[in-house]
């Protein structure tokens, strides 16, 4: 272990791969409440459009990114308020939206186009002090929006309808989680990968409801779950030399089978 | 009409020409009715008919319509049964304790006397022991009855019950009603209630408004007339009518 903790590469990937434990068990709890399964992906592809063309206008490729998951968090909230759709059918809506756009931009680009596939795919081998710097800040911000607004966050998730009748501000609650889910997404892609945010997203909060009975314990838990996630994932790729994004992965889906397969012995 | 009795008691509700459109479709027309303290007011109407939506633009929700709603007091209200996660991680007593947060807001937290007085209601429900319990492992009864104290807790002048049967099985249903029975006494609220249980209705409330968009008839339970009722059940009123035993026996008397 100690070994494996001497080498930069380890630790940062250790560091980023916590926080991003951290930062999307939080997230995620809203997501699989909310049924929002699909805006991992949803965001992450939406994204193309923006990189297109960031490209094609030759201007900061990850700023266009986090600007697109903004246009696309508020694109998604606008749909499911007033189009009167689930905002999983908005996310299916805008995403080829977005993405169609980047292959129109991609196409204008005169001469050699990068391949921007690649982006989607990070490494968590790869990543940097400000990568860790900029999910440290992303971390702190989701913790005091849940800390402060728990109790709003609850209600919305809960019962939208019966939130708005007592006066909970669910339109700032309901975009604010949007904005959020979607700058902590774009932000993640790049260092981690699409396959794992999607799965950090997901698995912890589908792994803790299946023993949390309070939302609270449902948010801690789903921190836990990918936390330790983490730590057994690239542990085990370090010394399988494997990747370390989809042992993690691969850990979370072991995880979830292993519980559900406990639950139901017990039950 | 209505008594003139109420004529002396306090307004709770006033309601003038109201009328509701979407898209061109009339969904209410022309509805005025007025519900005083104590009074309990049942409203039917086939389906489509514009019971909820009368409800939402009271509680409201809806914006757009026209005419006149006059709202003194508080309001309390228990909604249509929705679909419900069964394994959302909320307990009966979180689910209650949402009724007062219009009291707190955003960044009150609630106090101790908050969870007191949450605990006395689901006492006087009947749903204490059922507090620590995720909302979707209780029985369609408990689980009405638990929206029944989220809306009692902030202590409404006007209580609006949107079918609060369904769902429920008859033994609910009758313990919903009978704990109705008693609330009002002690409370003196106005309650309305939108119901398809057309007997339970003529049983329990002072009052019924018959709508289908427009209302065609709101009277003291004992002076409406199978005629009345016909108004707004044309196709099914031979079926209606033979299956309401407690409408037969009020008017057999």
């Amino acid at each position: 272990m100690m070994e494996m903790l001497s080498f930069e590469f380890v630790r940062y990937s250790l560091i980023c791969g916590i926080l991003s434990g951290v930062i999307t068990g939080i997230l995620s709890t809203v997501v699989v409440l909310r049924k929002m399964e699909f805006i991992g992906n949803g965001v992450a592809h939406a994204a193309f459009g923006g990189l297109a063309l960031g490209l094609l206008l030759n201007l900061n490729l990850n700023l266009m990114a986090m600007i697109t998951a903004l246009a696309f968090a508020l694109g998604v909230g606008y749909f499911s308020e007033r189009g009167k759709v689930t905002e999983n059918t908005a996310i299916g809506l805008m995403m080829p939206f977005s993405m169609a756009l980047g292959v129109v931009f991609l196409s204008l680009i005169k001469g050699y186009t990068p391949d921007l596939m690649s982006y989607f795919f990070g490494n968590m081998l790869l990543v940097k002090k400000e990568d860790a710097i900029l999910l440290s800040l992303m971390t702190l911000c989701v913790s005091i929006f849940f800390i402060v607004f728990n109790r709003e966050i609850l209600y919305y998730t809960f019962d939208e309808t019966m939130s708005k009748h007592y006066g909970v501000p669910v339109n700032f609650v309901k975009y604010s989680m949007l904005i959020l889910i979607s700058l902590v997404i774009v932000a993640s892609v790049k260092i981690i990968g699409i396959i794992l945010v999607t799965s950090m997203l997901v698995a912890p909060a589908a792994i803790s409801r299946l023993f949390s009975r309070r939302f609270k314990t449902m948010v801690l838990n789903s921190i836990l779950m990918n936390v330790l996630s983490v730590l057994i994932g690239i542990t085990w790729a370090y010394y399988l030399n494997v990747p370390p994004g989809p042992a993690i992965v691969i850990t979370l889906f072991s995880m979830f089978v292993l519980i559900s397969m406990f639950k139901r012995i017990r039950a | 009409m209505v008594d003139e009795e109420n004529e002396r008691k306090e307004i709770a509700i006033r309601v003038e020409d109201l009328s509701y459109e979407v898209n061109g479709l009339t969904i209410l027309k022309g509805v005025s009715f007025t519900l005083h303290r104590g009074e309990f007011i049942g409203i039917i109407g086939p389906n489509g008919a514009g019971k909820s939506t009368l409800v939402k633009i009271i509680v409201g929700e809806l914006r757009g319509w026209e005419g006149k709603v006059e709202i003194f007091g508080k309001i309390g209200y228990v909604p249509q049964i929705s679909d419900l996660d069964r394994s959302f991680p909320i307990t009966v007593e979180e689910v209650v304790m949402m009724g007062l947060y219009p009291e707190r807001g955003v960044f009150r937290r609630y106090r101790k006397e908050d969870v007191e007085k949450v605990r006395r209601i689901m006492d006087e429900i009947g749903i204490y022991d059922a507090k620590n319990r995720l909302i979707g492992e209780i029985s369609g009864g408990e689980y009405q009855r638990a929206m029944l104290a989220r809306a009692l807790v902030s202590n409404p002048d006007i209580l609006i019950l949107d079918e609060p049967e369904a769902g429920v099985d008859e033994m609910g249903k009758a313990t919903f009603y009978r704990l109705l029975d008693r609330l009002r006494e002690r409370r003196n609220m106005a309650v309305m209630m939108v119901s398809h249980d057309i007997g339970m209705v003529f049983n329990k409330c002072d009052s019924v408004m018959c709508l289908n968009k427009t209302m065609h008839c709101h009277k003291d339970t004992r002076s409406i007339v199978p005629e009345d009722l016909s108004t707004i059940f044309p196709q099914d009123f031979d079926i209606f009518i033979k299956s309401m035993k407690h409408f037969e026996r009020e008017h057999k008397r």
